[in-house]
Order: C-alpha cells, then sequence, then structure tokens
C-alpha cells in the first residue's frame, strides 16, 4: 500500500485513513489490532460503530463493551444492531465466543475491566479489534506476576491506526505502513521522520 | 458442671464478638445474604476515623462554600462541612435511580398502549417512555380500524404536574426541562402540544369518510372501563438503558419518569417518597429537601455525608454492579469522559457530575484498591471552581494510607 504522508484534516478523512488500514489488517496473520485515535471531543460509540459498518460488510461482527451499563446505552442507541453488543463477561459466557470466524470490537478496555477482558480475548479465536485500549497501568500496586502477565498479553496486540496530536507535533500509523512523525511549524505540519514501529517518548522528543 | 461453663463461656463469647463479626463480615462483603439484609436495614455501620493526612489536604484545599466527605473501608475517614445543607444539582439521581433501581428489574420496560374501550373508542396511554417518537405513535395508530366514528383518548396529566417544583422559568425553555409527561415525543424536547394535530392528521389521512374526535383525558380522572381491551403495546428500552441514560448523560427527562412510574406520583409532584425510602435505610435525612429526582430543582437540599453514606450503602445492594455500571466514568464515557483523560485516574472514578449555576458536585466510587474509596464533593458559590475538585479527586489517589 502507498504510504500516505499527510494528517487528515478533519475527522472524516480520520476514518477514511482508519478504513484503509482495517482492510489489509483482515488479512494478517496477526489476530488482535489496537485502533487508538487519541484526540478531544470524540464520540467513541460513534466510531465504534464506523468500525462495525467497516467489518460488517463481509463479516460477522460483534461489539464488547466493559460494563452492563455502556453496553445498555450502545444498545439503546443502536437498536438495529443490539443483538450483537454484549459486554465482555457477557460474550465471554455466550456461545459466540466460540464464532471463529466473526470478528469483535472491544470498546475503551481499562487496566480497572483487564481481567474480565483479558479472560474474553484469551478464550476468543476470531479477529479481535480495541478501540483505544488501556491495558497497562504502571502506578497501581500489583504484583510482579500480574505486571509480567499484563506485558505478555500487551504484546500480542498489534497496532493499525494511531493519530495523536501531540507538542509542537503529530504521531500517525495507518497499517501496513510506518509510523510517521510529523512537526508542527507555523500551525502547518511536515513530514519529520519514518519509523518501522512506534517511538517512544524520547524519541519523539528529540526528533522534535 | 465443667461443660455447661463451657457452653455459657462459649455463648458468652458470641454474644460479645457477634457486632464485631457481623460489622467484619459485612464490611468485606463475605456473605451476600448478609449484604442485602444490610442494605434494606435501618442500621448504618460506617464509623468515624481520623486521618491527618486527608483532613489537611482538604484544609489546604477547600474554602466554605466546599462540603466533602470521603468513606474507606465502612468509616468516614476525612469530611468538610459535611452536614451543611447544599444544592446537589444531578448528584440527585444518585439517589432516585437506585430507588428505581430497587423497584424494578432491570429488564423491565416502561409501556405505551393502544387501548379500545367499545367498539370506536380507543385510548392512548403511556408511562413516559424517554425515547417514545412519531413512529411509535403512528405503529400504535395503525391499529384502529375503520369506523364511521373514530373517538380517541389522550390520556395525560394535568399541566400543574409538568414541571416539579424549583424548576426555573429559563431551564423550562430548554430541552433539558423539558415537561415531564407519560406520552412524550422524544422526551418533550421538541414540542409537547403537536400530538392531538399528529394523530387526527394521520387517521384523517387514513379514514377520510370518518367522523374522527380528538380528546384529551387527565390521568387522575382516567379509569380502565369495563370490558377494554389492550390493542397494542410499546415497549421502552429495558430500565439498565434508562437508568444508564440518566446517569452517564445525566437526562432529566428520563430520570423523572423513572422515578414517576416506580413512585406511581404522575398525579402529584410529591418526591417524600424519596425522602422516605432514605430514611428507612437509617440514612441521615433529617433537615433534607427533596423536590426532584433529577436534581433540577434548587430546593433539593442534601448534605455530603447523606450522599457518601448512601454510596456506601448501595455497595451493599445486590443491584451494585448494575448501579455503577449506570454512572460515569472518569475519562472515558458520560459527562465525565472528557476529564482527566490521559491521567491515572482514567477509568478508575466512576461517578456522577451536578451542574447548575452556583453549584457543581461530583460524588461517586474511586478505585485505587480493589475496594473503593467513596467521595461526595459538592461546592454551591457564586465563584463555582470545577477544577478544584477534580484537583481534590486526583490528591486524594495520591494520598497514602490513612495516618
Amino acid at each position: 500500500m502507498k504510504t500516505n504522508y499527510k494528517l487528515p484534516k478533519d475527522l472524516n478523512e480520520s476514518l477514511k485513513n482508519m478504513e484503509e488500514a482495517i482492510i489489509p489488517s483482515l488479512l494478517d496473520s496477526n489476530r488482535r489490532f489496537t485502533i487508538e485515535l487519541k484526540f478531544e471531543g470524540l464520540k467513541y460509540n460513534k466510531i465504534g460503530i464506523t468500525i462495525y459498518k467497516i467489518l460488517a460488510r463481509k463479516n460477522n461482527v460483534f461489539i464488547t463493551f466493559a460494563d452492563q451499563g455502556a453496553a445498555a446505552l450502545a444498545q439503546r442507541d443502536y437498536p438495529d444492531i443490539k443483538d450483537k453488543i454484549f459486554t465482555f463477561r457477557s460474550f465471554n459466557e455466550s456461545n459466540n465466543i466460540k464464532n471463529n470466524d466473526s470478528v469483535m470490537i472491544s470498546m475503551l478496555p481499562q487496566p480497572f475491566d483487564f481481567d474480565s477482558f483479558e479472560k474474553m480475548s484469551d478464550n476468543y479465536q476470531g479477529i479481535h479489534y480495541s478501540l483505544n485500549p488501556k491495558f497497562e497501568d504502571l502506578n497501581v500496586g500489583i504484583g510482579s506476576v500480574i505486571r509480567e502477565r499484563r506485558k505478555t498479553f500487551v504484546k500480542k496486540w498489534n497496532n493499525i491506526y494511531f493519530l495523536q496530536p501531540i507538542n509542537k507535533g503529530a504521531l500517525m500509523h495507518i497499517f501496513p505502513n510506518n509510523w510517521l512523525l510529523f512537526k508542527e511549524e507555523n500551525k502547518k505540519y511536515f513530514l519529520k521522520k519514518e519509523f518501522e514501529s512506534k517511538p517512544d517518548n524520547e524519541t519523539i522528543f528529540v526528533n522534535l | 458442671m465443667k461443660r455447661s461453663f463451657y457452653k455459657l463461656f462459649v455463648t458468652f463469647i458470641v454474644i460479645a464478638t457477634s457486632p464485631f463479626l457481623i460489622r467484619y463480615l459485612l464490611i468485606n462483603k463475605k456473605i451476600r445474604l448478609l449484604n442485602n439484609i444490610y442494605f434494606n436495614s435501618p442500621a448504618i455501620i460506617t464509623t468515624e476515623k481520623n486521618c491527618n493526612n486527608y483532613d489537611a489536604l482538604l484544609d489546604k484545599t477547600l474554602d466554605s462554600s466546599f462540603s466533602v466527605s470521603i468513606i474507606k473501608n465502612g468509616s468516614i475517614i476525612s469530611s468538610h462541612n459535611e452536614d451543611k445543607l447544599k444544592v446537589p444539582a444531578s448528584n440527585q439521581k444518585l439517589f432516585s435511580t437506585a430507588y428505581v433501581l430497587n423497584k424494578y428489574k432491570i429488564t423491565s420496560n416502561l409501556r405505551t398502549n393502544l387501548i379500545k374501550a367499545r367498539n370506536n373508542d380507543y385510548y392512548l396511554v403511556g408511562e413516559g417512555d424517554p425515547d417514545l417518537s412519531y413512529s411509535d405513535i403512528y405503529k400504535l395508530l395503525s391499529y384502529i380500524k375503520y369506523n364511521k366514528n373514530i373517538n380517541v383518548n389522550i390520556v395525560e396529566i394535568n399541566t400543574k404536574y409538568y414541571w416539579p417544583k424549583g424548576w426555573t422559568k429559563t431551564d423550562k425553555i430548554f430541552d433539558y426541562g423539558a415537561p415531564i409527561t407519560t406520552l412524550a415525543i422524544e422526551s418533550n424536547s421538541n414540542n409537547i402540544f403537536n400530538l392531538n394535530k399528529v394523530i387526527e392528521n394521520y387517521l384523517k389521512d387514513k379514514y377520510p369518510s370518518s367522523n374522527i374526535k380528538i380528546n384529551n383525558i387527565d390521568l387522575n380522572k382516567f379509569f380502565y372501563l369495563r370490558s377494554t381491551k389492550e390493542i397494542y403495546s410499546i415497549y421502552s428500552n429495558p430500565i439498565v438503558s434508562l437508568i444508564t441514560l440518566a446517569n452517564s448523560e445525566s437526562h432529566n427527562f428520563t430520570a423523572e419518569s423513572l422515578f414517576k412510574n416506580a413512585s406511581k406520583t404522575w398525579n402529584k409532584n410529591i418526591y417524600d417518597e424519596l425522602k422516605k425510602w432514605l430514611r428507612i435505610k437509617g440514612l441521615p435525612t433529617s433537615k433534607t429537601n427533596f423536590a426532584d429526582a433529577s436534581g433540577l430543582s434548587r430546593e433539593n437540599k442534601v448534605t455530603t455525608r447523606l450522599i457518601a453514606l448512601f454510596l456506601d450503602k448501595m455497595t451493599y445492594s445486590k443491584d451494585f454492579n448494575t448501579y455503577q455500571s449506570s454512572l460515569s466514568v472518569l475519562g472515558v464515557r458520560g459527562t465525565l469522559a472528557n476529564r482527566l483523560k490521559d491521567s491515572n485516574l482514567s477509568g478508575k472514578f466512576f461517578g456522577k457530575t451536578g451542574t447548575l449555576s452556583n453549584v457543581f458536585a461530583l460524588s461517586g466510587y474511586l478505585y485505587k484498591d480493589k475496594e473503593p474509596i467513596i467521595i461526595s464533593i459538592i461546592q454551591n458559590s457564586e465563584n463555582i471552581d470545577k477544577n478544584k475538585a477534580f484537583y481534590l479527586l486526583s490528591e486524594i489517589y495520591k494520598l497514602e494510607k490513612c495516618n
């Protein structure tokens, strides 16, 4: 795929870029993917539904939420697909967990939900996308065994779309292309550098 | 002699230690049945404990316009003006949605019915479904059969009960202060006066040769006639969705409508039932005032002590997981979605905001360990400082153990 060296000018363009990343990911050997849009004012359920629509053209898709309240509200907002909406726990307890040909989108799993999310994800062999997940929480006083387990779990996940404005720049990734670091000058963004994997904070700082 | 001495000794030990044992079992939530008994009983096991580091934080951060209560592991560990009566704004929904949850199954629905009395006499009766739409009304009307004379009676509450006491004229103009009625199209967010015309036009279009009459009947005077028949019902989203809508999105109409159904008070604007429900749970309600279910009324007066003790008691309810999941989550969803998004606290505070002019409230469950810290903060002031409430939340999270 030809690398897109331009930052999206609005949310619609960003969602198009996300779609460009989702399509090839369906053919990838990996089956755990993260999608991360890290800017203010987003309605995540709407983005989740956009991902659902992209995937549902050719797949049986489920959406899972951390808890009953979040799932119930989504079922109210999207009555057409309410049978496809579950909590992490209820999906794990349903027969759909064995549906290896299906695709799942998990909405915003947080460290608080890690136990139920990990169980569900480990039991599910279909293609699994997570929108803006936060798996690790280094500030919580958890033991080293659990920390290691979480690290192992996190390594199973590959990012396919990432967009975040950062101080004096922006970071973007559209699978299968490289990660792109943009520098902001006079309110315009210029491509600064490409990376094969996500650059850490120090690398970003040095390059901006 | 020796045996009876032992029996006496064991009985004495059991009696002497049982309050401590029960408290231990409750605090650690060991026995579900015991938790449920405690939740429904008038007992309060919460104790007071001195935590100088928490007290110092509150003293340093807050002025007299704030009230704060903090509970951890069954003890009020710190407070600030906690018995001062305050306007809670939407923190009022913490009480009313719990009341509703206690009265309904989470899968229950509100219904909007078309009832037929005689050949050509129909009644439209609702329960304040917040998602009721014109297409739902058309669906109900589609079950009306042709007759030369068709009478449709719209059963609705008296206009004097449209708004609870203490809602301002300005509130009533906006969507968030829409009237609370039983047949509300899209929660009355547009216009409540169109329904008669809409029904008449639909039926005239469908049956041009019929003589169509649309009447309004006061719910108070409405009674089911003999040999009536329910023709069709529209079911609302389940109670769990509606409670989450009320709490997470702070939807006033839904909070009011749910409470009116649960307390059977469509024909009056009285909220004593809510206060009574809290009182019989042993919670400190004296001098408090309950004027609505959503918190829009400026006449609501509660204390942070009441809110915190109530949130603590809710952790013993069989419905606690559902209740907590209906709240906003800091940095993740609902009215707290855009607060402290990339902080350590993101995803760890399940709570409810409350905002009115001169009011900001923030109460809920903060998870640092397995057991939550329960926090209630209310500021009533002409100089509201929302950031201070969130700053306090972050600082409480940072604090080490009570000392």
